[in-house]
């Protein structure tokens, strides 16, 4: 753990990397960070009511990771995550002078015994399919019909929207709408991450 | 307080805008790249949120494999093996009162053909013949022997290629249709079935009623409707008849229908249901074209035209009329 950066020091960073580093902290981001998603909103989920933040925090969260991991790619990802989700939490208990919550226990819990990202991976793996139907259950009809038709029939844009009666920039807002919630849905976990309307 | 939340879905939307554009919409090109590349280069919030989407698009694309074709696309399927029958099976049958209606539970070599709520399809038969099918509808179709299909609920829009040597049938509940080759239009619920004539002629019969109602000869024109009680047929208008077929466009045509009607027509395309909320307003009358899926066009005008109050309560739409003064 005390080999990773402070996550809270990272976002003065403005050096530029070169593409080729850039792709590679992509292709980190995708591969180590994303599948920790479920354990972040879950600590989300314990330690702050207000739902509504959960998208801009985890934005934040997401922000400092990928900015330190520019300088260079923390060892104890998911330790680093949550510690960066925790400080965040404080920092924004303090400034916005609300009223304290009460504990932050979920992050030893948490926090120690999870190097091994390698089960999440693989249950994501597995039960993709899965989360997927489950996640299109969870969509505006519509959204679902226009997701379903250009993921699972392979329907073009116009297609579609001949399909649906609608006009093509109805269908891409269909499915941007789909995509948003299928991608909660498979990294932050079926059982939240809905955005409050 | 919802402000920084209202951030990041807007770079979320964004993001997602961006994967649409370049993943589905066929014309990216090296000046689209370009501005994208520019998005993501102004915010690590941009990036990571797009990294984010463009992955979880990768894996919606990945499960393709793994999911059977829905049901609605399997007629596609389905029909190339269907036997050219009509033509190959010698006459063997003659339509005619007394053949099996369908309460059969033995019916071979049928196959069933259904649309979901909103869906639309055209079904191309062996026979030549054409049949589309509106919203929320049930088909089965069963060419073995002879023409024969039953609308068991919804709507549908019949062009039945000419064989005067093989009648065609539909049967809806205890009512059937037999034709030579002709258009028309079935609409089956639970309450009545309509028939409308486009072209040619239709015989309707029942096996319920009064003798002299049992069956009826129609034409050009011509609307049965065929309750329980019932049947009556009226002269419907080229104006009126263009009004229920309006579907076929994706349209719903209201000329002096009620309110109650025209929500009940909406309805059967949306799952957003709209609810009347007492029976003054929905004897309200409203005119005009609206698209049978949109919901929110419709109670946009309805609000300004017939001033009632809009409201949503959970999946639903709740009209009612606005309470002046006390």
């Amino acid at each position: 753990m005390a080999e990773t950066p402070d996550p809270d020091s990272t976002h003065a960073d403005t050096s530029c990397p070169t593409s080729g580093a850039l792709a590679e902290v992509n292709a980190w981001f995708v591969r180590e960070v994303l599948p920790l998603e479920a354990a972040l909103m879950h600590f989300l989920r314990r330690n702050w009511r207000n739902r509504s933040d959960f998208p801009d925090l985890r934005q934040d969260v997401y922000v400092r990771v990928y900015e330190a991991a520019q300088k260079e790619i923390p060892h104890a990802l998911k330790p680093f995550l949550l510690r960066t989700a925790r400080n965040l939490l404080i920092n924004r208990v303090k400034r916005e002078q609300i009223v304290p919550i009460e504990t932050f226990a979920d992050l030893d819990v948490l926090g120690t015994n999870s190097n091994e990202a390698a089960p999440d991976q693989v249950l994501m793996a597995r039960d993709d399919l899965r989360i997927l139907q489950d996640g299109l259950d969870t969509l505006p009809p519509r959204a679902r019909e226009a997701i379903v038709l250009r993921q699972i029939e392979g329907l073009s844009l116009r297609e579609i929207a001949a399909r649906m009666n609608i006009a093509e920039k109805t269908v891409e807002r269909h499915i941007t709408i789909a995509l948003k919630g299928l991608a909660d849905h498979l990294y932050s976990g079926p059982e939240d991450a809905r955005r409050q309307p | 307080m919802t402000e920084p939340a209202a951030n990041a879905n807007t770079t979320e939307t964004r993001a997602a805008e961006w994967i649409v554009a370049r993943r589905v919409r066929g014309d990216w090109d090296a000046h689209k790249q370009a501005a994208l590349d520019q998005w993501l280069a102004q915010s690590p919030a941009h990036t990571t949120a797009y990294l984010r989407l463009d992955s979880a698009w990768e894996r919606t694309t990945r499960l393709k494999a793994l999911r059977p074709p829905p049901r609605r696309f399997a007629l596609r399927n389905i029909l190339p093996s269907l036997p050219t029958l009509a033509k190959s099976v010698a006459a063997l049958a003659v339509i005619g009162i007394g053949l099996t209606l369908a309460s059969g539970p033995e019916r071979p070599r049928e196959q069933t053909y259904a649309t979901a709520l909103g869906g639309h399809d055209v079904l191309k038969l062996p026979d030549g013949s054409q049949v589309e099918l509106d919203t929320d509808t049930v088909l089965r179709v069963s060419l073995v022997n002879k023409r024969e299909v039953w609308l068991d609920k919804g709507q549908a829009y019949f062009q039945i290629a000419h064989d005067p040597h093989h009648p065609f049938t539909v049967t809806a509940a205890n009512r059937k249709v037999t034709v030579l080759g002709t258009k028309f239009l079935m609409r089956q619920d639970s309450k009545r079935l309509e028939v409308a004539v486009m072209e040619g002629k239709v015989r309707l019969e029942s096996s319920e009623g009064a003798a002299q109602q049992r069956s009826a000869l129609l034409t050009l024109g011509d609307e049965a409707v065929a309750t329980k009680s019932g049947m009556t047929v009226t002269r419907k208008t080229p104006q009126a008849r263009a009004q229920v077929m309006a579907w076929r466009r994706g349209l719903l045509i209201f000329d002096q229908n009620t309110l109650a009607d025209a929500a009940a027509e909406l309805n059967r395309y949306n799952s957003r249901k709209l609810v009347i909320a007492d029976t003054a307003t929905g004897a309200l009358t409203i005119g005009g074209t609206f698209r049978t899926n949109d919901v929110e066009a419709f109670t946009r005008v309805v609000r300004k035209i017939l001033g009632v109050d809009v409201q949503s309560r959970g999946d639903d739409i709740v009209i009612s009329q606005k309470h002046v003064g006390g």
